[in-house]
């Protein structure tokens, strides 16, 4: 788990490193004074790719999908030879292609580390836990406190586990959000026609994750899918773009919270897991 | 066989891939998936559902090679990744779908025919459909139409006023954009060109009418009733009648028969304003030319209501402009290239002929579907485009050929206000006319309009045909035609020249001072394609010139006469006066001899002082002899004047009377008699008188017609219309600059003045003799300036060292324009006296023509002539008809700078006696002399300037424009710095001069 925690960070550096660049790139050819702003922000973008590449050596992704590894150590080189030769083209083709990986990557990790999660069992924990309490009134231990704490112990893994799904459920639907955004985003240089698209299926995902909730993220968001509603209906350019770059924002940090939220637990989880594991064993012995 | 029929023919089997021709189908497809995907229960697609999700990422990656724009990729691209990862989320294989690259040898060829730029050309209904850009402007238009029933488009040349009625209004309207257009009437366009009515009447000439009948019948009815437009329209349609008139200010700029004019003016406004259907007019013109409008008020009131700008396009209706059309045809720009074409002309209103020429040749230039940044770079972008296809024309055509090129467009433009030249409508023949083969001007002219620089309109005939350049984008545009055009512009300006001296004649009822004269008779004399008006003119100014010569000659005559004359007269009065001489001598000597006779009577015994009183009476009476001798010579000698033979007869009278004294005072020594002294004193004292009135006779004789001094005494003062008549008919021209000067002939004057109003350095008044002399006529106006700077090819320090005037670089309230080095008068001030000239700006000038600056006593006597007058006209006050004076508030200036001018020939009324004109108001004038405000207390009598440096002002005479009235008195004095320091202070804002010359 940490090491999916870790590459999930690091894609998130990445991602910020990128549009630094990004938007300095977009100043060329035009703006020679662009490349100083690039000159910056590139070996800070070098240096998450490295990390990047020391985590994938992991065993955690040795069965997994590695090919972005190579393709980020390719692009790695090509937008240092680049900015070293100030070559505008070739910076231009290592950034999409970087976009690219952002675009892909994350979200396949993403769907890693939440399968990671599904495997941490915890209701085969608490069903465990329940045995061990079961077999303990057996041998006629008096244990006053320890069944009560184990039993105590079962209930809280049961309620950790549907908070466990809950999260995982929240993350893929966010996940889904995420990858309708990225793909309209693209789009939306040319004209709003994409979006306007994907507004059928977006806005009902966007409700569906906001509604009931009280918490401030939640009406912010609802606020402004309200806002963006009605910049498509009356199309115009500048309005709707607008508003949805403060709807990818305001989803992006959501996203990220809850991505946050189930790693943070997924690590603890999957201590607890450990631990109980090995008492198993020995109460199978 | 569309993408989509493509999508559902497919057989997910076959090897062959077709990819995604464009982006929009690469989208619709993906679009198709996602309908299909919420059709299916999420998470549980089919796999069928699956199948087409990996054709449609196989056919996406192959339409890489078709999609070159940046942002055609990446949005391909990232519908590409979408789908690979929903693939990965349903634990899918994903295939790493990449777009391919972009190959320019796969993408369509689009037709020739199929082109959707049109060069030079305006739009026009034939290709509304490829104008683009203007929807706001038209809007503004139709809009205006609802209210108003004459509007008008007005920008500058190459703004798109006509495209955007023709090709943008007009077609709205037939489609029913505003209630009831549809059915409106619609006239074919009209150009009013040199003959408003004529163009009128065809474009409302019916169909099978005989065309000459049909022009020359409504034309004079026309001409013969102001309702008749209304009338004939109505009988042709009931619906309200759209009449569009392209280029509108043809009708003033080309039509020179006023009345003509004025009748299409008036059938116009009476069509406007009909009560019983709403007619619509609507007119192009070009801003510039916005000013004629203000000699017909009516009309004026009606633009000023209807007006629509065409300004420059927005960046974002350029791309519109520049996108829209392609988009039609499938002709796509590489990236950034219509970013750069937008960032090459947004903003200058005029280049929308540059950028449609651009765009043709970028179609001409394109490969296979697109337009490529290495064909736009071979061009040399929107500014150059032009320049370069014109060149590459040029330079591939013979010598021979490059030499009728350059006539052939030399013929097609002429110079309009300022710098501009606009381009001119001529049939084919006339290009014939230059002598060259016919062959070979035909052979080029149709080079130049396959190149789309020249445009052909059809006539009657082949002769008849109007050829014109494309547009006056070409005029400006191409550097060796403005070369060219540089080259002939002294020929081109004397050209237009003639033409505005011709309209200036007639509006001013064809008065004969402003006919031609000298020189530019001479030059003007060339021109061969002469207007109406202007033969017109050079028959009267020729008409004149003979006339003058012959006066000059009759004239001559008569002073011979006058002169032989005279002479006849004067041995007449020297006969006269010898005979009186000898009488006097006579007359002495009996005196003398009855005073002998009395003294021997009485005392004979006194030998001793007979003796000396017999040697002193020989002695005077010799003496008395030879003076009287040297007076008639002098009488009847060349440099002789009466004057001179008086006072020389003066002395005769008084030796003689002398010597009868001294001759009477030795007699009294021996006779005291008082009765004999006073007999003899008696004697000499009337033939002293005798002698005195002879002198005053022969002063008295009339001076020669040429090289005589006037007196201002009441005994001979001519009259003004003589002092006039003498100065005009002995009147030169200078050839430099065609300048009239006139003859002042010289005269005695009282200068200054001791009236109440005098100033100090006014005071007193004395009598100045001036000798003959020349003046201008006119002062030096701007354009006579301009041409003199442009000679001297400078102005800074050009004068002496110092500068020689300020232009509109300097300040505005000067007429004269500085470009870049080449001095100009600003359009319409060119015979406005020049303004902000400092001393040595004008001394040198006159320098320059041989001349020099009058000096004060001449400009007064110029001014004043010898009846003492307060102003140059007479007593009365200035007033408008007289003088241009009064502008003393500086906030004046400002409003009223450009009004406040007038032709140095205006205002006759404000003549001086010689007939010079603008010597009161205006500009003052400088002249030679030092200022010293005590100088008329050394009662100078001379004319010669002062040329003592008592302060460090020149004297400055005359008043200007700034003045009150008591500043154009004759007498009034003035001065300043004869170096313009600091334009802020104002001084020079009203100073000018004249010329003046010695009379030999």
């Amino acid at each position: 788990m940490n090491d999916y925690k870790l590459v999930h960070d690091l894609f998130q550096e990445l991602e910020n490193r990128y549009y630094l660049i990004f938007n300095d790139q977009r100043r060329l050819p035009d703006d020679e004074l662009a490349w100083d702003g690039i000159a910056i922000n590139e070996p800070e973008l070098q240096g998450k790719i490295s990390d990047l590449l020391n985590v994938a050596r992991n065993a955690t992704f040795e069965t997994a999908d590695a090919r972005w590894t190579e393709q980020l150590k390719t692009i790695g080189e090509n937008v240092r030879t680049a900015v070293e030769e100030y070559d505008y083209e070739k910076l231009k083709s290592g950034t999409n292609r970087l976009y690219r990986i952002l675009n892909r990557y994350p979200s396949r990790i993403n769907a890693q580390l939440v399968t990671a999660a599904g495997s941490l069992r915890l209701d085969s924990l608490a069903e465990a836990m329940n045995t061990i309490n079961n077999n303990l009134s057996e041998i006629d231990v008096t244990l006053d406190n320890m069944t009560e704490e184990i039993h105590n112990g079962a209930t809280a893994l049961s309620s950790l586990d549907e908070q466990l799904n809950a999260l995982v459920k929240e993350h893929n639907a966010w996940q889904e959000v995420d990858d309708e955004i990225r793909r309209v985003k693209a789009s939306l240089n040319r004209n709003i026609e994409e979006l306007e698209n994907s507004w059928f299926d977006l806005e009902p995902m966007t409700r569906d994750l906001v509604n009931g909730q009280q918490a401030e993220w939640a009406v912010s968001l609802a606020q402004v899918t309200d806002k963006l509603d009605e910049a498509l209906a009356e199309k115009g350019f500048v309005t709707v773009r607008r508003t949805f770059l403060r709807y990818q924002s305001q989803v992006g940090r959501r996203f990220r919270q809850v991505d946050l939220d189930l790693l943070t637990l997924c690590q603890e989880l999957q201590r607890i897991g450990e631990s109980l594991d090995l008492v198993l064993r020995q109460f199978h012995k | 066989m569309s993408d989509q029929n493509l999508d559902a023919n497919m057989d997910v089997t076959d090897e062959t891939v077709i990819p995604f021709m464009s982006f929009v189908s690469f989208r619709d497809t993906h679009q198709e998936l996602q309908k299909k995907r919420r059709k299916e229960t999420k998470g549980q697609e089919s796999d069928q559902f699956w199948e087409e999700v990996l054709v449609f990422l196989e056919r996406g990656e192959a339409a890489g090679a078709f999609l070159d724009s940046d942002e055609d990729r990446d949005a391909a691209q990232s519908l590409l990744d979408y789908w690979q990862n929903q693939l990965f989320h349903a634990n899918r294989d994903a295939p790493d779908a990449l777009l391919a690259d972009f190959d320019p040898m796969l993408q369509p060829e689009i037709p020739d025919s199929r082109c959707p730029y049109i060069g030079l050309h305006a739009f026009d209904a034939s290709n509304e459909h490829l104008f683009y850009g203007r929807d706001q402007l038209i809007n503004q238009f139709l809009n205006q139409i609802l209210v108003s029933r004459m509007v008008t488009a007005v920008g500058s040349s190459g703004s798109g006023k006509s495209s955007v009625v023709l090709a943008g209004v007009i077609p709205r309207l037939k489609n029913g954009e505003l209630p009831g257009s549809a059915l409106w009437h619609y006239y074919p366009t009209m150009v009013p060109g040199s003959v408003p009515l004529t163009n009128l009447a065809l474009a409302l000439m019916p169909e099978g009418a005989d065309k000459s009948e049909w022009i020359n019948q409504q034309t004079a009815l026309f001409q013969e009733n102001p309702e008749y437009l209304t009338q004939l329209i109505e009988s042709q349609t009931d619906e309200p009648a759209i009449l569009v008139i392209d280029q509108f200010e043809e009708a003033f700029t080309l039509c020179h028969d006023e009345a003509e004019r004025d009748a299409f003016l008036e059938n116009l406004l009476n069509l406007i304003r009909t009560r019983e259907t709403r007619h619509v007019v609507i007119l192009t013109m070009r801003v510039d030319y916005e000013s004629y409008l203000n000699k017909t008020p009516l009309f004026q009131s009606l633009y000023e209501q209807g007006l629509v700008r065409v300004t420059a396009m927005s960046g974002a209706e350029l791309r519109e402009a520049i996108e829209n059309p392609a988009d039609a045809v499938g002709l796509k720009f590489e990236d950034g290239l219509v970013d750069a074409l937008i960032r090459e002309i947004v903003g200058e209103p005029a280049a929308l002929p540059l950028l449609q020429f651009t765009l043709l040749q970028l179609w001409d230039d394109r490969e296979r579907n697109r337009v490529t940044w290495e064909a736009y770079r071979r061009l040399g972008g929107v500014t150059q485009a032009l320049a370069n296809t014109a060149d590459n024309l040029y330079l591939n055509l013979l010598p021979e050929e490059q030499v009728t090129v350059k006539r052939i467009l030399l013929r097609l433009v002429r110079p309009s206000a300022g710098l501009e030249f606009t381009r001119a409508r001529i049939p084919r023949k006339m290009l014939y006319e230059t002598g060259e083969a016919q062959d070979r001007v035909d052979r080029v002219l149709d080079r130049l309009i396959e190149a789309r620089l020249v445009q052909s309109t059809a006539g009657v005939t082949r002769d008849d045909d109007q050829i014109e350049v494309a547009h006056e984008a070409l005029v400006r545009n191409w550097p060796r035609l403005v070369e060219w055009l540089e080259d002939e512009r002294v020929t081109l300006r004397h050209r237009l020249r003639l033409s505005r001296l011709a309209e200036d004649w007639d509006a001013r009822d064809r008065d004969e001072s402003m006919l031609l004269r000298g020189a530019m008779l001479q030059e003007a004399a060339q021109y061969q394609d002469l207007s109406p008006l202007e033969k017109e003119f050079m028959d009267a100014s020729e008409q004149l010139a003979h006339k003058e010569e012959l006066a000059k000659e009759a004239a001559r005559q008569r002073e011979l006469t006058q002169a032989r004359q005279l002479a006849a007269e004067q041995q007449k009065a020297a006969r006269r006066l010898r005979w009186l001489s000898i009488a006097l001598l006579v007359i002495m000597a009996i005196v003398i001899f009855s005073v002998i006779g009395i003294v021997q009577q009485s005392n004979r015994a006194k030998t001793a002082s007979d003796e000396i009183a017999k040697g002193l009476i020989v002695i005077a009476t010799s003496n008395a002899a030879k003076v009287t001798e040297e007076a008639l010579n002098a009488q009847l000698s060349s440099e002789g004047t009466a004057q001179a033979a008086e006072s020389e007869v003066n002395i005769a009278t008084a030796t003689a009377a002398a010597a009868t004294a001294q001759a009477i005072a030795a007699e009294r020594s021996r006779v005291n008699s008082d009765a004999t002294s006073t007999a003899v004193h008696a004697t000499s004292t009337a033939v002293q008188m005798e002698a005195q009135s002879t002198a005053t006779a022969i002063a008295q004789t009339p001076a020669a017609t040429s090289g005589s001094i006037l007196s201002a005494g009441p005994t001979a003062t001519p009259n003004p219309e003589e002092l006039k008549s003498i100065a005009d008919i002995n009147a030169i021209l200078r050839p430099e600059d065609n300048m009239r000067m006139l003859f002042i002939s010289g005269g005695t004057f009282d200068m200054g003045s001791d009236a109440r109003n005098a100033e100090t350095d006014e005071r007193p008044s004395h009598a100045v003799t001036v000798p003959d002399f020349y003046i201008d006529q006119f002062e030096v106006s701007v354009q006579q300036y301009a041409d003199f700077l442009n000679q001297l090819d400078g102005n800074r320090g050009a004068c002496d060292g110092f500068d020689c005037a300020k232009s509109q670089v300097d300040t505005i309230f000067s007429n004269l324009l500085n470009n870049y080095g080449f001095y100009e008068a600003r359009p319409g001030a060119e015979s406005y006296p020049i303004n902000w000239i400092s001393w040595y700006g004008a001394s040198v000038y006159c320098q320059s023509m041989g001349m020099r600056l009058p000096t004060e006593a001449e400009w007064e006597y110029a001014a004043r002539g010898l009846d003492g007058r307060s102003y140059p006209w007479g007593e009365s006050k200035p007033a408008e008809n007289n003088a241009v004076f009064g502008y003393t508030e500086r906030i004046q200036w400002a409003r009223e700078f450009d009004d406040a001018f007038l032709p140095v020939n205006a205002l006759p009324d404000g003549r001086s006696p010689f007939g010079v004109y603008g010597m009161a108001g205006g500009v003052s004038e400088w002249v030679e002399d030092w200022y010293d405000p005590n100088y008329y207390k050394n009662l100078p009598r001379d004319a010669a300037a002062n040329e003592e440096r008592v302060t460090e002002t020149r004297v400055v005479r005359g008043g200007n424009w700034t003045s009150p009235a008591e500043d154009l008195l004759t007498y009034r004095r003035d001065s300043l710095p004869p170096i313009i320091k600091n334009p802020e202070e104002f001084l020079y804002i009203g100073t000018g001069f004249r010329c003046a010359d010695d009379a030999d």
